[in-house]
């Protein structure tokens, strides 16, 4: 899976988390950037995450990504790529 | 809250010793119940810091570092505990606790398995026209991403929308057993940083008694049990379990809970027609609720 697939499948992640059509991300977009998404709403996205790219995310490694290029580059890792 | 050393001058009795809190808004309730200790009452005074902004909870004071070097006790929240942002301030504070005062790192719990679409309410930035009876216009103490989006599009009328959520199975649209473990698992995995436990106890219990009044505001149920490890942490007696019972909850406010999330937990502590204490003066069923937040009144 290329950086273009992760980004992508992030996106509508967090489109479905957050009801809202019109979230675009990239990899430097932060929690901030995007409404509704804070400390307390991540653990929903973390899940669907998990469930998407099929690895844990719940640890307090992924719970402190600064931005989506962080998480993206944990999942790879967990997920071996 | 910005520069905010302290909301009042902390009363403080030269004969007993001092014991700071430092933390969210949860502290507050968490320090009312300590002084109901008789022993710790007579021992300490208590100085609470403490902000409603949980990403600028320790940049919001100015920390009297004399102060903290005197405190007997300093109990705080210890960096990770939420997306605190400015974390160095936590990282000064916990290596500046001298070897003569007692750090107690405490939780601050949140749940959103009961609220799955929980966000931050945008609309209370806005005027609201419908204001309690000390005048100040009313807010709502959390919002709903699914409400939120169905008004955003803007194809239902506002009754429309109130009927198509107070009818959904949100239990269909959201895994709610994975996203309590994801909960429960989060605040373990920061638990292991924290001297004061509190996952046991909603594990046990949450399906049985109030323990959130919404994600970010824990109940008087959790209060004491976190009360009673610090007492215990001092060498005190804990507080006997019905000493909240004349009391309403002390963390403010309480979010009606969807009847399918309730269905789905089997909750046994409310039912459909439990009245919520959404503010001092307005206690609405859930449906009733639902009618107001999607009009914002």
């Amino acid at each position: 899976m290329d950086d273009d697939n992760y980004l992508e499948t992030f996106q509508e992640i967090l489109r479905n988390v957050f009801f809202d059509e019109r979230i675009t991300i990239g990899r430097e977009t932060t929690a901030v950037d995007v409404d509704g998404w804070d400390s307390l709403s991540h653990v929903r996205v973390l899940l669907e995450l998990e469930k998407s790219f099929k690895t844990e995310l719940r640890d307090a490694e992924a719970a402190c990504a600064q931005n989506v290029g962080e998480l993206i580059e944990i999942i790879k890792a967990r997920r071996g790529e | 809250m910005p520069d905010n050393p302290l909301p009042f001058e902390p009363h403080i009795d030269p004969r007993r010793e001092n014991f700071v809190v430092i933390g969210s808004c949860i502290s507050r309730a968490i320090c009312f119940v300590l002084t109901l200790s008789e022993q710790f009452r007579s021992h300490f005074n208590v100085i609470n810091y403490w902000s409603a902004n949980p990403n600028n909870v320790m940049s919001d004071f100015k920390i009297d570092w004399n102060l903290l070097a005197s405190a007997k006790v300093i109990m705080y929240h210890p960096p990770g505990w939420s997306s605190w942002g400015k974390e160095e301030t936590y990282v000064k504070l916990a290596a500046n606790i001298s070897s003569n005062s007692l750090g107690i790192t405490f939780p601050y719990p949140s749940l959103t398995a009961f609220w799955p679409f929980f966000v931050q309410e945008p609309r209370n930035l806005e005027e609201n026209t419908i204001r309690n009876p000390m005048q100040h216009p009313r807010r709502f103490p959390q919002g709903d991403s699914y409400i939120l989006a169905q008004l955003r599009k803007g194809e239902k009328s506002p009754s429309e929308i109130v009927e198509q959520y107070v009818n959904l199975d949100i239990s269909e649209m959201v895994d709610l057993n994975e996203l309590m473990l994801g909960n429960l698992m989060t605040m373990l995995s920061k638990e292991k940083e924290t001297d004061i436990k509190v996952v046991d106890f909603i594990k046990e219990n949450y399906q049985t008694k109030t323990c959130f009044q919404s994600a970010p505001h824990i109940s008087n149920n959790i209060v004491l049990h976190l009360a009673n490890q610090v007492l215990k942490k001092c060498g005190y007696a804990p507080l006997k379990e019905s000493i909240l019972d004349s009391y309403s909850e002390l963390v403010m406010h309480e979010v009606p809970i969807h009847p399918s999330v309730i269905r789905h937990f089997d909750l046994k502590f409310l039912d459909e027609k439990y009245r919520y204490q959404v503010d001092f003066w307005w206690r609405p069923t859930f449906e009733e609720y639902v009618e107001n937040y999607v009009r914002f009144l």
